[in-house]
């Protein structure tokens, strides 16, 4: 079905308090998923999935290992921008297209461009463009290392305009199984309704 | 998600009333319509820029079953309402957000629709949340009829006669809404995709321009009903008295959320309204023509006041008293002085100092109605970008600590330690998923409780930064804490949005609900104010407001308050 930005920004938001991340947190990852969609990358699906793994295995999801890419891309987004343009590697990234939004919005608050790249894949983001250069491992649930650098606030990296990724203000498909998946987590942050919380809640039926 | 907003710290002036006083419940669960208000901003576009209207669709059977649609088309664009009219048993009619039926069933489609539209809509809009509209859709909405009123009118209609105003104006509406939902719920178009348009970036345009459509329906279909009754005896409604109804609408919890949800938003339109008010206690003179007009509101709001119905043991004594201090108020202005300096600001104080909160934000909202010029053109200033903002975290903790100092003081006088003060709790029901209210310390589930109590946080924030240490980076004390993100990331946009923060404690035994929706409502641009409950309230809208067909010939501005003729005081 396809669902509107809002919703998926809603849904993910609610899954992500679901399996247990903080409300800031959460917040975050609803609006990560939002800006994958409106990018028609599979932000909703890989939340989904990742999600639900790291609420079925949490000795190796939320164990030292691996990286979460929502906590190290709040983490990133905390440390701020800085102006080194040598590169950053983060080490076994999870679902590293997660990251990307956190980095882009990075990126964007800064003014300054941004080169992601990880085996097979190289993202770049200026100006609030995403370019997607390559792409044939951008949707992987492996752990991977992820190497990042900044292009400086006057980047003139020579893109071909025939990857841009444009933003758009419209809805996604989503499979069934990712979006259930989402909504069975959603579902862990909603209380029972009892008779007595219904009454005086609005008109009697 | 994006920081780009550069808005230094806000100053006010002499004129303008400070957060401090305004953000209050009390104030908020006082609050009236204004020029600034939602629908009258709607109608003053669609005036402006001479929208054409008409019912281009009208299959309802004898039974009132059938579907209709309505198109307005602007200088760029075409929408239009597409409504259902369904033959609803008597025992499926519930207001309640739990409904499943209902009277009627409209979406706003984005364009004309073609057939293969109608019917995708017809199989999806009478399931409502069951059902799924798309991005053609704007908003999707249903309204339950007022029984009585509805029959009666028919009745009268078919016989050839005309309804007793005074019968109106006690329910005021044939069919009030339940819901009227926009901004991308169940698969409707994203407001992303409408913000750039001019008629659809100020807040709920799409949704006032639905309930103003509705209306019309409304209206057409008791009239459609009296000449089925009546056949070649039947009439159709007198303009003037047609004019008298409008839209009820019952709110309930489910929007109390939303403005504590939407801080900014709430700060651009709470700021609006205090820049407007203090234009014009800034004015150095009072011309003639201004103080006259303003005359004609005040006896206007009186017939209002004198027609505002309510039986909630709240509002009915602030209805009594708004009475008696419009009445008292008007004969002071018999021999106010309008010569003086800055008498519109000798005006206001006057009133803030003798008149209850519920009658000075009438007279202040009343003030703003001779100037248009100073006040209409704030309107484009009440939307708001409302990105996930970065969090600012390599400030210290002490220098968060300072912001919350500074612009939380009002939280550092409660004492949460008492359990009165944090009776509530604010969560999602599994049921329909309705936000709703419950006991922290008698009823199950305060572990999944929203983030609404924003003062018990920024409470538990301030300690938890006291104790940590000051000189480190608040990117630290974020990673060893990170249930406070969601606040940290809030208090930082108290800086530069003075208004956004209520400043009372949600999840007070004592917190009336009400108090939130009458706020909302008012900016909508609401009026007779009804609460049934500490928790829901129905209200009116677009009463006296011209129809598409009036409004080229009418003024789109004037009718917010009843016409003297009516009902002289």
């Amino acid at each position: 079905m396809i669902y509107s930005l809002s919703e998926i920004d809603a849904n993910c938001k609610k899954a992500a308090r679901g399996a247990g991340l903080s409300w800031g947190y959460a917040e975050e990852a609803g609006k990560a998923a939002r800006w994958l969609a409106a990018h028609q990358l599979p932000g909703a699906a890989l939340l989904a999935d990742y999600l639900t793994l790291r609420q079925d295995n949490p000795e190796v999801y939320q164990g030292s290992y691996l990286r979460c890419p929502l906590l190290t891309g709040a983490a990133l987004c905390d440390g701020g921008h800085n102006d080194m343009e040598k590169s950053i590697v983060l080490e076994s990234v999870v679902f590293p297209l997660l990251l990307i939004p956190y980095l882009a919005q990075l990126s964007q608050a800064a003014g300054t461009g941004l080169r992601v790249q990880w085996p097979d894949t190289h993202i770049v983001c200026i100006d609030g463009v995403l370019y997607i250069k390559e792409k044939e491992s951008i949707a992987t649930d492996e752990a991977t290392n992820v190497s990042f650098n900044w292009l400086g606030t006057e980047a003139t990296f020579s893109v071909n305009k025939s990857c841009v990724q444009e933003a758009r203000a419209v809805g996604q498909f989503i499979e069934p199984r990712h979006w259930n998946a989402l909504e069975s987590l959603a579902h862990l942050t909603y209380v029972p309704a009892t008779e007595e919380s219904r009454r005086g809640a609005g008109p009697a039926a | 998600m994006q920081n780009s907003d550069a808005r230094i710290e806000w100053q006010g002036t002499q004129f303008h009333r400070t957060p401090e006083t305004v953000m209050r419940l009390s104030r908020m669960g006082s609050a009236h319509q204004s020029r600034l208000s939602f629908m009258r901003t709607l109608l003053r576009r669609l005036k402006r820029e001479n929208w054409q209207f008409k019912r281009s669709l009208w299959e309802i059977n004898e039974q009132g079953v059938g579907r209709a649609v309505y198109q307005a088309k602007g200088p760029h664009r075409t929408y239009s309402l597409v409504a259902f009219a369904h033959d609803l048993p008597a025992e499926l009619r519930s207001d309640r957000v739990i409904a499943e039926a209902w009277d009627s069933t409209f979406t706003l489609f984005d364009g004309v629709p073609t057939e293969a539209d109608l019917q995708r809509l017809e199989a999806n809009v009478p399931k409502q949340e069951a059902g799924r509209i798309s991005g053609k859709e704007l908003t999707m909405s249903r309204a339950n009829r007022s029984v009585r009123l509805f029959s009666s009118v028919t009745e009268t209609l078919a016989r050839g006669e005309q309804p007793d105003p005074d019968e109106i104006a006690k329910v005021g509406y044939l069919m009030r809404t339940t819901a009227v939902y926009g901004s991308g719920k169940f698969g409707a178009a994203d407001r992303d995709f409408i913000q750039n348009r001019e008629e659809l970036s100020g807040p709920f345009q799409a949704e006032m321009l639905t309930v103003w459509l509705i209306r019309t329906f409304t209206l057409d279909l008791v009239e459609h009903a009296a000449k089925c009754q009546g056949g070649e005896q039947a009439v159709t409604l007198k303009p003037e008295i047609r004019r008298c109804f409008g839209v009820g609408n019952s709110t309930g919890l489910g929007m109390a959320p939303f403005i504590v949800n939407h801080p900014m938003l709430l700060n651009n339109w709470i700021m609006a309204r205090e820049e407007a008010l203090s234009r014009v206690r800034s004015q150095q003179n009072i011309s003639a023509e201004a103080f006259a007009s303003f005359r004609e509101y005040v006896k206007r709001a009186r017939i209002n006041a004198n027609q505002w119905q309510s039986e909630h043991p709240i509002q009915q004594p602030k209805i009594t008293t708004l009475r008696q201090e419009l009445a008292q108020f008007d004969r002071r202005l018999d021999s106010f002085d309008t010569q003086q300096e800055f008498a519109w600001n000798v005006l206001y104080l006057w009133a803030e100092e003798h008149l209850s909160e519920e009658t000075q934000e009438q007279v202040a909202m009343l003030m703003l109605e001779p100037y248009p010029e100073l006040v209409d053109g704030l309107t484009d200033c009440m939307d708001a970008n409302e990105n996930l903002t970065l969090i600012d975290a390599r400030m210290s903790v002490e220098s968060m600590l300072d912001i919350l100092k500074a612009h939380y003081a009002w939280v550092f006088k409660m004492d949460f330690s008492a359990d009165q003060m944090r009776s509530r709790f604010w969560y999602v029901s599994e049921e329909k998923l309705e936000p709703r209210l419950g006991e922290r310390f008698d009823e199950p589930g305060m572990e999944l409780e929203q983030p609404l109590c924003v003062a018990w946080h920024i409470a538990q924030l301030a300690e938890a930064l006291a104790n940590h240490s000051q000189e480190a980076p608040l990117a630290e004390f974020l990673l060893m804490n990170p249930q406070f993100r969601h606040i940290v990331r809030r208090a930082q946009l108290a800086v530069k949005y003075p208004y956004m923060e209520i400043q009372d404690n949600l999840i007070a035994h004592d917190m009336l609900p009400i108090d939130l929706l009458r706020l909302k409502l008012s900016f909508f641009g609401a009026t007779r104010f009804d609460p049934r409950s500490d928790r829901w309230v129905r209200i009116t809208m677009f009463q006296n407001a011209p129809f598409p067909n009036e409004l080229h010939e009418q003024s789109a501005d004037d009718w917010a308050y009843p016409p003297l003729q009516v009902a002289p005081v």
